[in-house]
């Protein structure tokens, strides 16, 4: 019993039942046959997703992610250094980090931050900077001001630029907008990894899973 | 409640039952959480040790990302569901008889525990297949508002079964 409700939680339940293309913004998605017992995916990165790693990878680690998530920081912490420094950092793979902010307002105005971090190059910066200071969800940590105070702290960032980019909520329906393709794409908790390219399709892994679960799937989906 | 539980733990059979039956139980709480990973492993032939890497792992994330709190909540609906199962098992094995439908209230309780955020994941909890959008992390207590009936329910479903042996004479008092 606990099997069966699990297969309809875990994540993989609404991806295989996934019926007919979604087509949002630059992300296309697309029901694909079980290969043996394991679904993929079809996923287009946006053209303005800023990535880590060469240009030239075969691999692309895609995280759907939400800045308050406890997970998503023990994501942070334990396995991306490492999936940094084996695949990205070698050149196998490239790292995309795409906003799942679903766990209140403040996750809204984190996953807005960033984008405006974006416009002055730092898209990882911050996001390096907001994983590594991160607070307990929705306890006020992430208010406009208080984003705006932790902001500064970032090297080499104008400050009253991102302030009036916060301010002006340019970048509010990016961040829904992602947060919808996530969940066209059954995403239903973070982090939630899709690993593969447009050839081989993706492999979602749910969760902060340790290392070698990743290192599995990134090597199947290199061999 | 007292002479009905020692009268069963007397045997060290249920005592080893009870750990076993906790285990499992905490195992499958973490299993049902993180199924979609489970189902990606076997989906690449991955050796078992990576699937107690997942179990381990599960449990270190629910202590460091939910707290002190659900994690033992957590344990204690395990060891609960333990000692309700292995009474059970002698109450059935005893009376020949499951006892009676408040019985099933010990069950009620096991399945609120597998409710509860067993897993390494923001929302992705059993919570979510009724529709509880953002899961239990929508909860001020992140799932403790799950797992803490569910001890109570587990304590009482042991007293019922704890009254019913001494009832049925099954227990020297």
């Amino acid at each position: 019993m606990f099997l069966v409700i699990g297969y309809f939680i875990g994540g993989t339940f609404p991806v295989s039942n996934f019926t007919g293309a979604v087509k949002e913004s630059n992300i296309v998605i697309q029901p694909q046959q079980p290969q043996q017992m394991q679904q993929t995916v079809k996923l287009q990165i946006p053209s303005f997703a800023p990535s880590r790693g060469s240009d030239s990878a075969q691999l692309n680690i895609v995280e759907f992610g939400d800045y308050q998530c406890p997970f998503c920081g023990r994501f942070f912490q334990q396995s991306e250094p490492q999936i940094k420094q084996d695949y990205v950092d070698t050149g196998k793979a490239k790292f995309y980090f795409l906003d799942f902010q679903f766990l209140g307002p403040d996750s809204q105005t984190l996953g807005q931050g960033a984008w405006c971090a974006n416009d002055q190059g730092k898209y990882y910066d911050y996001h390096d900077y907001i994983y590594s200071h991160q607070g307990q969800e929705n306890s006020g940590w992430a208010t406009p001001d208080k984003l705006k105070a932790l902001a500064v702290n970032i090297s080499g960032f104008d400050t009253a630029k991102f302030d009036s980019c916060l301010d002006s909520k340019k970048y509010e329906a990016r961040v829904q907008q992602l947060t919808q393709i996530g969940q066209g794409l059954g995403v239903s908790g973070t982090p939630t990894i899709f690993i593969g390219n447009d050839q081989k399709e993706y492999i979602s892994v749910v969760g902060a899973q340790p290392y070698d679960v990743f290192k599995q799937v990134i090597d199947k989906q290199l061999g | 409640m007292k002479n009905a539980f020692q009268s069963v733990f007397r045997n060290p059979k249920y005592i080893v039952a009870s750990v076993l039956i906790s285990s499992l139980m905490f195992f499958i709480f973490i299993l049902a959480n993180n199924f979609a990973t489970f189902v990606t492993l076997l989906g690449l032939n991955s050796p078992p040790k990576l699937f107690i890497e997942v179990v381990t792992n599960g449990a270190a994330n629910i202590l460091a990302a939910s707290g002190i709190a659900l994690f033992a909540s957590i344990i204690a609906v395990s060891i609960l569901s333990g000692l309700t199962i292995s009474m059970i098992i002698y109450q059935l094995r005893m009376t020949r008889s499951f006892g009676c439908k408040r019985n099933l209230a010990g069950f009620g309780g096991i399945f609120g525990g597998a409710f509860s955020s067993a897993c390494s994941a923001c929302s992705t909890t059993l919570a979510s297949i009724f529709g509880v959008a953002g899961g239990l992390s929508i909860f001020p207590l992140k799932g403790l508002e799950v797992s803490l009936p569910s001890i109570g329910i587990l304590v009482a479903s042991m007293y019922f079964i704890s009254k019913g042996l001494v009832e049925s004479g099954r227990c020297k008092i």
